[in-house]
């Protein structure tokens, strides 16, 4: 029987925390959606138990203990169960705030301490870092590989230095597009693109691509100069960490002159939406945090916002594509149309729909480094329903799935391409 | 015991000539009591139990000579005259009337109020709906209805000691408790007698419209059949037999009575013989074959799929058998003429059963004469269904009460 | 605590990581959807008849309880174990062994979803009737053990008019099949009732399953009522006309009001209620249906829309499907209730519901699965407050009894549980409940197969 004053004490975590773990009504209606249990099949491993667990600590009948830390820290914050929750559960606050406590009790890892509050707060640092791997400096690789795993930007393969030597650009997205004109010659307005860290750091291409597809519908790219969103530190529960990059980054978006501000990796846009959360009510931040989130688009959207502008060749050959949903495109910013449509819209793809397409792939940032057992069954399954579309081209719109299921290609033998979403259409562009 | 009895009813006989009109393939009681409420339906029931006396039901008599041979019995109890109508709650479509009250009255009185049961055991209306309801009967309406097991809301059971229960209810939804209605109905009377009855009504049709066809082969029969289980027509009852002659009903619910045959044909993709006519004279017009009591009449129980290969099979047998078929119940009844030796009889009823078997399917002697029954286990039943028969028997009339003989195994 | 010779035997059977028995995993075995909670000793997950058969010939050799569990959405204490022993989950054997089309026959292990099986069936063009609100979640095999109903049950019947045979674990620990491809069987209707039985006589292993032709077409409409005696009628009024429409449900003005507040749907608020009725079959045989319904309803000054196409027909659903979701979003604990009565007495019972829950000042709001006469008011609380968590309980109480009075039952779909062992009392006497025990005597006599559950001590 649940006791109400224990529920009152509780000030460890905050009342919202508190007032989501009693609204799970143990319904289980989660179960069939959670992807680690749909490959555990154990109570631990779906939101419903991981409510009860956080709910049998607070109410003193369980300890904040490693049983406890495992079925936390394995839940992949893909909030597909919040897709189908009756009440409406945020699982992922519940869990980053109960890492947070974990971090508040237990202490923080050197490692993503360093992470955290050293290098993604300082990029400059972060840059000179990475330049100096790919020139061949091999001193202190092997730290760096194991501080970017932490990250998972490039996936699996930096288990060792060549792998990392491998996967690291040979320029940064910044730099690139700082050595070019984004001016369009019709211009119809200005985009302020926001760039994740993963696209900037491993994935320059598909930021490139998303540039050029603004440029070619009219709109003149300013790049931002932003920090890293905050979203990797939210899911290591590094709430203080949270905060300094939400400042910034507010800081940075008060003066921003466009009609949209775009980002293409899922993850940052859906992220970026929560920025309410973290700055006092009524104060002027928030006013700020209202306007950009009102310009705020993924680049899915934005594309599908923007079709009428789109110029596609015809003619030409077809390929069958299929999509991946990104957790933070459909489970929390509820977005599954945009992507479709502006997909079916290309003359010569041929879209075929994938089984549990919203279904997470297990890469989840970094979970696929830190849990990469459970990841990979999750991969596994999702791999197996992408070689029944027998798509040519799988899109998606979030470089941490990108790097996933590039990896599951490898590792599955499945014949398909991953392309973002920009790319293909740039691909198709006039 | 006599007197013991006397003092529960005047209805009571010991009289030579009452008896023997009770007697079951020549095995007759002492004494037969005639009752006409719950009341002297439990006080005899009570009194058997302390007496020890074994008990035989009777409700119209018309399935006395169902199943495996009657062993003997001391007191055989009639229903007939145990017939009131309970409770008829026309707005909420339910029904509850006594065990003895036969079905041909019940259909009458709900046919006034418009509305009718869909229930058509072929062995005739002018039987107790305890008795067609404790044998399992049922007729071609199965097919959209379902048999007495989809019918029955609720039940209220003389025990074996003579207490009176009751489960189940007026409602379709009811899951509080263990389904003991289940559990009686098809029980042959070997576990209690049925005293009271709920039964689900439908609003009645205004008209039916009956189409027919006819196969060439068995293949094409089985192919018609095919058409019929895949299809999403509202058929109410499907009738086929031997002659590969399939029959079946739809009701018109408002839709103009040509349009309906129009649709249906193309559907089936048949042009189909078909009459109009009003529930009022509905019929599926398979009585005679089972009134004849003269012939062995078996019953198949095979997977819907394989009814034709039954046909093909008792065609190609000497004679040809007359048989009738629910297939979509996967029940074929086979009428075994021509034959009078009991060996003869016997012995095709194995070779019957053992086809069967080869069709994943099971054959009970439905009615024969006293010869055959006791040279062959009417019922084929499998060994686990029997082994948990007979555990229930024992828990429910451990002194054996009900007269026994007649079910699996025999019960 | 098991010994640990046990766990031994048990890690055995199943391997090591299908046995649990941290305090944590316990914990987490403890619950289902209802408000009942009871600490298992061990958990084990089985992927097979035979490691089920082993684990109950080892659970009675060592005399310890033991009870089946699949997705345990149970909404009565189904799968919670009050008198602890070992959990076995079934939710692993989910596979689908056989269609057979020409016999329509489904053959599948008790783990599967529901809904899992009518998406194979849909593929096929047939479906499965039973279509429980919990399909997508809830195991077709606690389907069967509960008798599940469902808003299709009311042209189609409940789970066991769609169950052919079962293979199960009995508690002497053989397997045993009764029932399968043949339509019935010689013997006892064992399949029967076995039906709704709850996972109190043996676990089931297998269940052969009736298929049914998918219905061709559906019309939806949606009627709306300034009064609940009305719409209550009116479901009546539809039945007595000779038309049996596949669904027919209802809600009241405070689901009515809590869905539009959350959920983009466009009913009227200013109703008392809505009915939402569907009918199905070939396409031809639709219209005129839907005329006669309307005309009904139209008498009873309902005013009636109907869906033109898929969207719309998913638009009209959309509130009725969202609005438990919505109702619990209103306060932290639900108990749905599920009562049944005959339907004519709906407009009775539900102004009584109203004065019950207006004496212990319950917030509820009501869907029904009309048709068929079963009430599920939907009861929101916080369980933090005692004092309110006694209200609904004895609330709850009450209307139960109403059920009962009114010639209705304590449950149509949820089941007795441990929850409403309790309220068995006001449905049977003294003998009936011994004849339900003695048919639990009969397969599980040591009575260790998912004790504390249906029948009172
Ligand atoms: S966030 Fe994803 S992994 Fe975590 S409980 Fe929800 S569905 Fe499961
Ligand atoms: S669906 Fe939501 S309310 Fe239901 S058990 Fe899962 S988290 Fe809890």
């Amino acid at each position: 029987m649940p006791q109400a004053g224990l529920w009152e004490e509780y000030k460890v975590l905050s009342d919202q925390t508190l007032e989501a773990v009693v609204q799970c009504s143990k319904c289980g209606f989660c179960q069939p959606t959670c992807p680690t249990y749909a490959v555990s099949g154990l109570e631990h491993e779906v939101a419903r138990g991981r409510h009860q667990l956080v709910r049998g600590l607070v109410e003193g009948r369980l300890e904040l203990d490693k049983n406890l830390k495992t079925a936390l820290f394995q839940c992949l914050m893909c909030n597909a169960c919040y897709t189908n929750c009756f009440p409406k559960i945020k699982t992922d606050e519940i869990i980053a705030e109960v890492r947070n406590l974990w971090i508040r009790e237990k202490g923080q890892p050197a490692l993503q301490r360093y992470i955290f509050h050293t290098l993604l707060r300082h990029p400059e640092l972060l840059g000179r870092l990475l330049k100096m791997a790919s020139f061949g400096k091999r001193s202190g690789i092997s730290g760096l590989a194991q501080v970017l795993r932490c990250l998972g930007w490039y996936g699996k393969n930096i288990a060792n230095a060549e792998g990392l030597l491998e996967s690291i650009p040979k320029s940064f997205l910044r730099e690139r597009l700082a050595a070019q004109s984004l001016i369009p010659e019709k211009r119809r307005g200005k985009v302020a693109y926001f760039v994740g860290c993963g696209i900037n750091y491993a994935q320059p291409d598909v930021g490139y691509a998303t540039a050029q597809v603004m440029n070619k519908r009219g709109f003149e790219v300013e790049v931002i100069d932003n920090y890293c969103c905050g979203l990797p530190a939210y899911a290591y529960g590094d709430l203080d960490s949270v905060r300094w990059f939400v400042e910034k980054n507010i800081r940075i978006f008060s003066n921003l002159q466009a009609d949209y501000i775009v980002t293409d990796c899922a993850s940052c846009t859906s992220f970026l939406k929560e920025y309410k959360r973290f700055v006092p009510e009524d104060s002027e931040q928030q006013k700020i945090v209202k306007d950009f989130t009102g310009r705020l688009r993924d680049m899915t959207t934005w594309l599908y916002e923007t079709e009428d502008l789109a110029e596609y060749k015809t003619g030409g050959n077809t390929q069958t594509v299929t999509l991946h949903d990104p957790c933070h495109l459909s489970h929390y910013l509820q977005e599954k149309v945009a992507p479709r449509e502006v997909l079916k819209n290309i003359p010569a793809v041929v879209y075929k729909e994938l089984a549990e397409s919203d279904f997470c792939c297990g890469g989840a940032g970094s979970y696929n480094i830190a849990h990469y057992d459970v990841s990979m069954k999750i991969l596994k399954r999702k791999m197996a329903h992408v070689k029944n579309t027998g798509a040519q081209v799988l899109a998606t719109a979030c470089p941490a799935c990108i790097i996933q299921i590039s990896y599951g290609v490898r590792k599955f033998n499945a014949p398909v391409r991953i392309k973002h979403v920009s790319e293909l259409v740039l691909e198709n562009s006039e | 015991m006599k007197e013991a009895f006397k003092n529960i009813s005047t209805h009571f006989s010991l009289q030579e000539d009452e008896i023997s009109r009770y007697a079951v393939r020549g095995i007759r009681p002492m004494a037969v009591a005639h009752v006409e409420n719950t009341g002297e339906l439990c006080q005899w029931l009570k009194e058997c139990w302390h007496q020890r006396a074994k008990v035989n039901v009777w409700g119209a008599g018309g399935f006395q000579e169902l199943g495996g041979a009657l062993t003997a019995h001391d007191i055989t109890v009639t229903t007939s005259g145990h017939h009131k109508i309970v409770d008829y709650d026309h707005d909420n479509f339910t029904v509850t009337v006594k065990s003895g009250l036969l079905l041909g009255e019940l259909a009458n009185t709900v046919k006034q109020h418009n509305q009718f049961l869909p229930y058509n055991p072929a062995t005739g209306a002018d039987k107790t709906i305890g008795g067609l309801v404790a044998a399992n009967e049922y007729g071609s309406l199965c097919f959209f209805f379902g048999t007495a097991r989809d019918l029955v809301l609720g039940l209220k059971i003389v025990l074996a000691d003579g207490r009176l229960v009751r489960f189940g209810g007026k409602t379709m939804k009811n899951v509080a408790g263990y389904d003991l209605c289940k559990l009686f109905i098809g029980s042959m009377g070997t576990l209690g007698v049925i005293d009271e009855i709920t039964l689900k009504l439908y609003p009645l049709p205004q008209e039916l419209i009956r189409f027919e066809y006819s196969a060439g082969d068995s293949d094409a029969c089985q192919g018609f059949l095919k058409k019929i289980y895949r299809s999403n027509l509202p058929i109410w009852d499907v009738v086929a037999d031997s002659r590969l002659f399939i029959r079946f009903t739809i009701p018109t619910l408002g839709i103009a009575g040509k349009d309906l045959i129009d649709k249906v044909s193309s559907q089936l993709g048949e042009t189909l013989q078909h009459s109009s006519f009003s529930m009022r004279e509905y019929s599926t017009g398979c009585d005679d074959f089972f009134k004849s009591n003269s012939d062995t009449l078996v019953k198949w129980i095979v997977p819907k799929s394989r009814v034709s290969d039954v046909f093909a099979y008792l065609n190609g047998q000497d004679g040809g058998m007359p048989s009738l078929a629910y297939p979509g119940r996967g029940v074929v009844f086979t009428r075994i003429t021509g034959y009078e030796k009991t060996e003869q009889i016997v012995n095709l009823c194995k070779k019957f059963r053992d086809h069967a078997r080869k069709l994943d399917g099971r054959l009970n002697v439905y009615r024969a004469d006293i010869p055959v029954v006791q040279k062959l286990d009417v019922w084929d039943v499998d060994q686990n269904t029997l082994y948990w028969s007979k555990a229930l028997k024992k828990e429910y009339d451990p002194q054996g009460v009900f007269a026994s003989g007649r079910f699996v195994g025999g019960i | 605590m098991v010994p640990k010779n046990l766990l031994k035997k048990l890690v055995k059977i199943c391997g090591r990581e299908n046995v649990l028995y941290s305090p944590t995993d316990l914990y987490l075995y403890e619950y289902d959807a209802s408000m009942e909670r009871g600490k298992p000793d061990v958990v084990v997950f089985v992927t097979s008849a035979q490691d089920i058969q082993n684990v109950v010939r080892l659970a009675v050799a060592e005399n310890i309880p033991y009870t089946p569990r699949g997705s345990a959405t149970n909404l009565a204490g189904g799968s919670v174990t009050p008198k602890g022993g070992i959990v076995i989950e079934t939710a692993r054997m989910n596979r689908i062994l056989e269609i057979d089309e020409e016999n329509g026959v489904a053959v599948v292990e008790p783990g599967l979803y529901n809904l899992q099986l009518q998406n194979e069936l849909a593929s096929r063009g047939f479906v499965f009737a039973p279509d429980p609100a919990s399909q997508k979640v809830s195991t077709l095999g606690g389907n069967v053990g509960m008798n599940a109903g469902g808003p299709h049950c009311l042209k189609y019947g409940v789970t066991v008019n769609h169950v052919l045979g079962l293979e199960m674990v009995l508690p002497d620990g053989e397997i045993a099949r009764f029932g399968g491809y043949t339509q019935e069987t010689p013997g006892y209707d064992i399949v029967g009732f076995m039906n709704g039985s709850e996972g109190t006589l043996g676990i089931f292993t297998k269940l052969f399953l009736k298929m049914m032709p998918a219905p061709g077409g559906v019309e939806t409409l949606l009627a709306d009522f300034d009064g609940i005696e009305q719409a209550a009628g009116a479901v009546s009024a539809i039945i007595a006309a000779g038309i049996v429409p596949a669904t027919l449900e209802y809600m009241d003005q405070t689901c009515i009001k809590t869905v539009v507040a959350s959920l983009n749907v466009d009913y009227p608020t200013s109703a008392a209620a809505v009915l939402i009725i569907e009918v199905d079959g070939p396409q031809w045989s639709l219209a005129p249906q839907v005329t006669a319904i309307e005309k009904i309803l139209k008498k009873l000054g309902a005013r009636v829309r109907s869906a033109r196409d898929n969207t719309e027909r998913d638009a009209l659903w959309a509130g009725r499907r969202g609005a438990l979701g919505a109702m619990t979003r209103l306060k932290p604990s639900v108990v749905v209730f599920d009562g049944t009565v005959p339907r004519n007495k709906l407009p009775l019972v539900l102004v009584q519901i109203d004065d019950i829950a207006r004496e212990y000042g319950l917030f509820y709001g009501t869907l029904l699965h009309a048709g068929d006469g079963n009430i599920h008011p939907i009861i929101l609380y916080d369980e933090r407050d005692e004092e309110e968590t006694q209200r609904v309980h004895e609330g709850c109480d009450r209307i139960m009894q109403l059920c009962v009075n009114e010639g209705g039952t304590i449950t149509g779909e949820h089941g007795v549980g441990i929850e409403k062992i309790p309220a068995m009392k006001y449905l049977f006497g003294e003998d009936e409940l011994e004849v339900m025990k003695q048919l639990k005597d009969v397969f599980d006599p040591q009575g260790l197969c998912n004790p504390g559950k249906v029948l009172p001590a």
